[in-house]
């Protein structure tokens, strides 16, 4: 299962692409919303999208709601991985459409038990 | 009275609250249990790399975090998961500025309801040998030394 993995910061792109490489899956990087719109118009088939929210351009909340009105990417699950702690944040993103949130600082056990549940396994 | 409308004041820099953020955030990134440890002002400060960020609110401050690279390879190694010799420059600069956005976006949720109440600026990074940052004498700031083995980080807050 291919993965993309969205954030300016290449350690945060790292940390997230070994824990989906950890899981047996395959995790592309893009460092900007715009280079991640060009790779999901490519012939990747993407399941699982990593988002952070604060970018250079066009920012995480901004790029979701784009896919959530696009038909071909609609259904494919975001978490959004972010230093935006803030409740009123939180139901922002929940209103445009993310799956599950996960706020900066993270351990690689949430990470991992996010990706297993926004997959639609259950996690012990 | 409302307690969602009490605001708490400090009356000096609350570093401990950065503190707090800053062992948190190492612990959880990287499994590192950071020690603050006394500083001395007469010991060697030169650093390499400076992760900042402008917290700007009613008390604007700066927040740097102040490492060398032998201190943030280990730290980013674990973080990735990438062996130390193929770590370049650009990805310990960029794990410490990760570091600093961390820290400044729990410190933000944890001052909240206070008179340091701020928002984030973009998170950047300083880096040369020797590198440091020079405010005017008699600001207010506040440092602590914290340290884990090889790992030694200077967290500075500046009262702005």
């Amino acid at each position: 299962m291919k993965m993309l993995t969205i954030d300016d910061s290449a350690v945060v792109r790292k940390i997230i692409a070994a824990a989906v490489v950890a899981l047996g899956h395959e995790c592309l990087e893009a460092e900007s919303a715009q280079d991640a719109l060009s790779l999901l118009e490519g012939p990747e088939k993407i399941e699982l999208i990593f988002l952070d929210w604060n970018m250079p351009g066009m920012n995480g909340l901004e790029f979701l709601k784009t896919i959530k009105k696009n038909d071909q990417f609609k259904h494919i699950p975001v978490v959004m991985v972010t230093t935006e702690n803030m409740p009123e944040s939180v139901i922002e993103a929940v209103k445009a459409g993310v799956t599950h949130y996960i706020t900066k600082p993270f351990s690689i056990e949430e990470l991992m038990k996010k990706i297993i549940e926004s997959l639609g396994g259950e996690v012990n | 009275m409302n307690a969602e409308h009490e605001i708490k004041k400090y009356e000096v820099l609350p570093g401990h609250v950065f503190v707090a953020a800053l062992l948190e955030t190492v612990e959880q990134m990287s499994g590192f249990v950071l020690n603050e440890v006394k500083n001395d002002p007469e010991a060697d400060q030169a650093h390499e790399i400076i992760g900042a960020m402008v917290l700007q609110g009613e008390n604007t401050m700066l927040l740097t975090l102040e490492t060398n690279k032998k201190s943030a390879a280990p730290l980013v190694s674990f973080m990735t998961g990438i062996e130390t010799a193929a770590l370049d420059a650009e990805l310990l600069n960029d794990g410490i500025t990760e570091l600093i956005n961390m820290v400044g976006g729990s410190a933000r949720a944890r001052l909240e309801t206070t008179n340091y109440k701020f928002v984030l600026s973009v998170p950047f990074t300083l880096v040369g040998n020797g590198v440091k940052v020079v405010v005017k004498k008699r600001t207010d700031s506040f440092i602590a030394r914290l340290v884990c083995d090889e790992i030694e980080l200077l967290l500075r807050v500046y009262k702005l």
